[in-house]
C-alpha cells in the first residue's frame, strides 16, 4: 500500500501528489517570480491562482493580429490590451504592475482588475508575441478579446450607462431635496408662489434624468409596441411619462401636488440595477481571427490545388490531401486526443492539426474561408441557444399586464365616475413601479456573479444561473475534462534488480525526453531528472520507439511492435524498454482520470441524466466509462465536434443539457448546449464559446455551480414573492385611499432596499460573501 | 421671498454645474475602472523597493 504524500502546488494550490508542482508551467512560473526578486507576491495572494497553462504566441506577430490589436504611440512605444483571465486579486494586480522593472521592454502595465483587463505599453521594436510570452511566464494566459475599434467602441457604451445612471441619480437626489421644502409646506401652508417656484426648480431638476437618463426605456417600450407585446420596459415608460406630464401640469399651474422626485427615482434605480449587472457580467468575446490564428499559426494564401510543405512542428494551414512524406499528427482541435496519428501519401489532413513528425507535403484541397476549422469558428457566432424562458421573465410579463389593465380600469372608472381622483390613479401607477423587481434580481445576481469570480468561477451572464437550474442532463467530454489530458505511468513491471535500474534510470529518462511522442512524455515526467547521458544514433520510427546506443549497448523504447513482440490482448497502452534485445521493463500508461470525477458523476447522476461525450477510441472511452460507473450506451466514442453538436439537438427533444469540456472539438456543442461549461485549457476558443469558464481545472466547481445556481433561483422568486405582496397591499391601500402619491413615494425606495440588503447579504458560493 | 427664489435659482447652477463635472468625469475615463484604484494605491510605489 503507498502511503498517499499530497503537497499542495506552490504556485497555485492544487493538489500535486508528491511532488511540489502540480505541472511544469506552475514551476517554471514559480521560479521565474523568484527570480525576479518578486517572491513576496505569494504573501500577498487573498485567494488561490489559476493553473498555469502554457500557450505559444508567435502567432500574435502575424499582420492581421497587429493592425488590430496593437497601437502605435508616439516616442517608439505601442500599447495593447489584454485579457488576464486568471487575474482578479489584487495580488496580481501588483505583480503586472511591477512588470517593467523585471522586464525593461515592457515600459508601462496599467490593471483593470474588475474587467480582468492590463493595459500594456511596450517598446516598439520588440515583437508583440514577446509580451504575451513574458504574461504566461508569470503564471497567467493572456488572450486578445476585442480588436481596438470594438473595444473602443465597447467602453463608449459602458460610459453612456454609467453617465445615464449617474445623471438619473443626481437628478433624483436634487429632486427630493427640493421637495423636501413642500413636504414641510404640506404641514405649515405655503403661500402660492412659493409652491409654484419650488415645483418649477423641480421640473428643471428632473428633465435630465425623464429626457437622457431614461431613454433606453422608452427604446424598450418602443420596441415592444412594434413587436405587439408588452414587456417591463412598457410600464416604466408609461409611469414616467404620466408622473411626469402630470407633476409638470401641477406644478405649472402651483399645485402642491408633484412627483418628480418618485419618477426620478424610477429611472435612477432601475438603471442602478442595469448597471451593476453589467458591471458584473463577463461578456468576454474573442476576435474570429485570433482563434483562427492561434490554431494555423498563419494565415496561408493557398488555392485549391497548390502544393503546400508542412514543416515538422508546424500547423497544416489548409484542408488536404498528404502527397509526399510519412508523418504523425495531432488533430487534438478535432478529437480533444493528444495521441497521434499516422498520415501517409493520400491521407486526408486538416487544418488546424499539427505536424509533429517529418516534413511532408500536402495538395490543398479547401480554400481558405472553407476549411474546417474556419467553418466550425464561424459557426460558433452563428449558433443560436436553444430557447429557455426565463422565469423572471414571465413573471414580468404577468406583473406588468396585470399593472396595466388595473391602471386602465381605474382610469376608466375615475373617467365615468367623473371624480378628480386622477392623483390616485398616478399613486397606483407609482406604487405598483417594479423598483423591488428591477433592482433586487440584478442585486441577487451580481452578488452571486461576483462570488463566483472569488472562486475562479468565470460567468458570463446573469442568466446562465437561471439555464443551470432548469437544466436535467450533463454531458461529459472525456480527455481533458473527466481524465487529464497528459499521461501518467499507472503500472511499472522492472525485470531487473534495483542496482540495475539505478544505472539504466538516467538513460530511459533522457531518452524520452527525445521524443515528441506524448506517451513518451510521462517517463519524462517521472525519470528525467536532468541527466543527459551521452546517448548515440538516436533514431525515431514515427509513433513506434526510440532506439539508441550508450556505452556500446544497444537500446529500443516503445511499443510491442516496435521491439518485435506479440502484441498483448488486453488494450492498454504500453511502453518497453530494452537492453541488447533483452527486455528489462514495461510501464503500462492512461491518462489519469481526475481524482474528482468519480465523486462528481455519482453526485450528478442522482438528479441528472449523464452522458459521456469522446473523440477517442472506443476501448479508452469503455474503460474510463466503466471506472465512472457510467452505462456504457451513454459513452459514445469517436465523436467530431460536428457529431457532438448534433448529439445534443437530439438530446435536447428530451433534456435540458449542460455540456462540460475543455478543447476547441467542444466549442460547437458549448455553443449549443442550454449552458457551456469550459475548463480553463490553452484554447481561447472554449473562452469564447462557454457561458461558464473555470479558470482552475478543478471538477469540485461544477458542483458548487448547481448548487449556486439553485440558491440564486430560490432568493429571485423570493424577492418577486416579496414585490407581489407589497405591491398587492401598497395598490389596495390606495384604491381605499389610505395612501396619498406622497407616502407611496416614501415607500418605493424603502422596499427596494430590504430586498436589495436581502439579496446582497446571502452566500451562493463557498468561501465568503 | 426674493431671497428664496435666489436660493433656488442658485440651486438649479450649482446642480448643473455638478452634473457638467460629472459628465467631464465620465467622458475622461476617471469612471471606466471603479474596482483597481481602491486597491492600488495600497500598493508600495515599485521604485522605492
Amino acid at each position: 500500500m503507498e502511503v498517499a504524500v499530497s503537497h499542495a502546488c506552490k504556485h497555485c494550490g492544487r493538489p500535486a501528489g508528491t511532488s511540489l508542482f502540480c505541472c511544469a508551467g506552475c514551476e517554471g512560473a514559480f521560479e521565474f517570480i523568484h527570480s525576479t526578486g518578486m517572491g513576496e507576491f505569494y504573501n500577498k495572494l487573498s485567494k488561490p491562482l489559476s493553473t498555469v497553462k502554457q500557450k505559444r504566441f508567435e502567432y500574435w506577430n502575424q499582420p492581421q493580429i497587429t493592425t488590430a490589436f496593437v497601437k502605435s504611440l508616439q516616442g517608439g512605444l505601442s500599447q495593447a490590451e489584454l485579457l488576464l483571465d486568471g487575474m482578479s486579486c489584487p495580488a496580481c494586480g501588483w505583480l503586472i504592475e511591477r512588470a517593467p522593472l523585471f522586464a525593461p521592454f515592457i515600459r508601462k502595465t496599467e490593471v483593470d482588475l474588475g474587467s480582468s483587463k492590463v493595459k500594456v505599453i511596450f517598446d516598439s521594436h520588440c515583437a508583440f508575441s514577446e509580451v504575451g510570452e513574458l504574461f504566461n511566464k508569470i503564471g497567467y494566459a493572456p488572450t486578445l478579446t476585442d480588436p481596438i475599434s470594438t473595444a473602443s467602441f465597447k467602453k463608449r457604451q459602458n460610459r453612456q450607462w454609467i453617465l445615464r445612471t449617474a445623471v438619473a441619480l443626481a437628478s433624483q437626489m436634487a429632486s427630493m431635496h427640493v421637495n423636501y421644502t413642500l413636504y414641510a409646506g404640506l404641514l405649515d401652508g405655503m403661500n402660492t408662489t412659493m409652491v409654484k417656484a419650488v415645483g418649477l426648480v423641480s421640473l428643471v431638476i428632473s428633465l435630465p434624468a425623464v429626457f437622457y437618463s431614461a431613454v433606453p426605456f422608452y427604446r424598450g417600450a418602443w420596441n415592444a409596441l412594434k413587436l405587439k407585446t408588452w414587456n417591463l420596459d412598457l410600464l416604466v415608460s408609461l409611469s414616467i411619462a404620466l408622473g411626469f406630464v402630470a407633476s409638470a401640469i401641477n406644478a405649472l399651474r402651483g399645485i402642491n401636488d408633484i412627483y418628480f422626485d418618485a419618477v426620478t427615482m424610477l429611472i435612477a434605480f432601475l438603471l442602478l440595477g442595469r448597471l451593476v449587472v453589467m458591471f458584473s457580467e463577463k461578456r468576454i468575446s474573442i476576435d474570429k481571427n485570433v482563434l483562427l490564428l492561434e490554431l494555423l499559426g498563419t494565415m496561408a494564401d493557398a488555392k485549391p490545388g497548390d502544393i503546400i510543405p508542412v514543416k515538422s512542428g508546424q500547423a497544416f494551414p489548409c484542408d488536404g490531401t498528404v502527397t509526399k512524406g510519412k508523418s504523425l499528427i495531432n488533430s487534438a482541435w478535432l478529437t480533444g486526443e493528444e495521441m497521434p496519428t499516422q498520415i501517409k501519401p493520400g491521407s486526408s489532413v486538416y487544418a488546424g492539426s499539427l505536424n509533429l513528425g517529418s516534413p511532408v507535403e500536402i495538395q490543398v484541397t479547401e480554400p481558405m474561408e472553407k476549411t474546417r476549422i474556419a467553418n466550425l469558428i464561424s459557426g460558433l457566432s452563428n449558433i443560436k441557444k436553444g430557447e429557455l424562458s426565463r422565469f423572471s421573465e414571465k413573471f414580468e410579463k404577468i406583473l406588468v399586464a396585470s399593472v396595466l389593465l388595473l391602471v386602465l380600469g381605474l382610469g376608466t372608472f375615475y373617467f365615468l365616475e367623473g371624480k378628480s381622483l386622477w392623483m390616485r390613479w398616478i399613486s397606483v401607477l407609482l406604487v405598483t413601479c417594479p423598483c423591488a423587481m428591477g433592482l433586487a434580481v440584478p442585486a441577487v445576481l451580481s452578488t452571486a456573479l461576483k462570488q463566483a469570480l472569488r472562486r475562479g468561477i468565470i460567468i458570463k451572464g446573469g442568466e446562465v444561473f437561471e439555464r443551470l437550474a432548469q437544466s436535467d442532463a450533463v454531458v461529459f467530454d472525456k480527455t481533458g475534462t473527466l481524465t487529464t489530458s497528459e499521461f501518467e505511468i499507472e503500472n511499472e513491471d522492472w525485470l531487473i534488480d534495483a542496482e540495475e535500474k539505478l544505472r539504466l534510470l538516467p538513460v530511459l529518462g533522457w531518452a524520452a525526453h527525445q521524443s515528441s511522442h506524448p506517451v513518451l512524455s510521462a517517463l519524462t515526467k517521472k525519470y528525467f531528472r536532468g541527466e543527459k547521458p551521452a546517448l548515440t544514433q538516436i533514431k525515431e520510427t514515427l509513433g513506434q520507439g526510440l532506439e539508441f546506443t550508450y556505452q556500446g549497448h544497444s537500446y529500443q523504447l516503445g511499443s510491442r511492435k516496435f521491439l518485435q513482440l506479440p502484441s498483448s490482448k488486453d488494450n492498454q497502452t504500453e511502453i518497453l524498454f530494452s537492453e541488447d534485445g533483452i527486455l528489462k521493463n514495461v510501464f503500462v500508461v492512461r491518462s489519469e482520470i481526475r481524482s474528482e470525477a468519480m465523486s462528481l458523476v455519482a453526485a450528478l447522476k442522482k438528479r441528472f441524466s449523464v452522458w459521456m461525450l469522446s473523440g477517442d477510441k472506443k476501448a479508452a472511452v469503455k474503460q474510463t466509462a466503466d471506472l465512472l460507473n457510467l452505462e456504457h450506451q451513454k459513452a459514445l466514442y469517436e465523436q467530431t465536434p460536428e457529431m457532438k453538436m448534433e448529439f445534443l439537438n437530439t438530446l435536447f427533444e428530451h433534456y435540458k443539457v449542460v455540456m462540460v469540456g475543455d478543447g476547441v472539438n467542444d466549442s460547437l456543442a458549448f455553443k449549443k448546449a442550454h449552458v457551456g461549461i469550459g475548463i480553463g485549457g490553452a484554447a481561447s476558443s472554449t473562452l469564447e464559446a462557454c457561458d461558464v469558464y473555470l479558470t482552475r481545472p478543478d471538477l469540485n466547481l461544477i458542483q458548487e455551480i448547481f448548487t449556486a445556481s439553485h440558491k440564486v433561483k430560490k432568493s429571485i422568486l423570493l424577492c418577486l414573492a416579496w414585490a407581489v405582496v407589497y405591491n398587492v397591499l401598497g395598490v389596495m391601500l390606495v384604491l381605499y385611499g389610505f395612501l396619498g402619491p406622497l407616502v407611496c413615494a416614501v415607500l418605493m425606495p424603502l422596499s427596494s432596499l430590504t430586498v436589495v440588503a436581502f439579496a446582497t447579504g446571502r452566500k451562493y458560493f463557498p468561501g465568503g460573501t | 421671498m426674493s431671497i428664496f427664489i435666489f436660493i433656488l435659482l442658485a440651486g438649479i447652477l450649482i446642480f448643473f454645474l455638478f452634473l457638467g463635472l460629472l459628465v467631464w468625469q465620465v467622458k475622461t475615463g476617471q469612471m471606466d475602472d471603479l474596482v483597481t484604484p481602491s486597491e492600488k494605491i495600497l500598493w508600495e510605489d515599485p521604485k522605492n523597493d
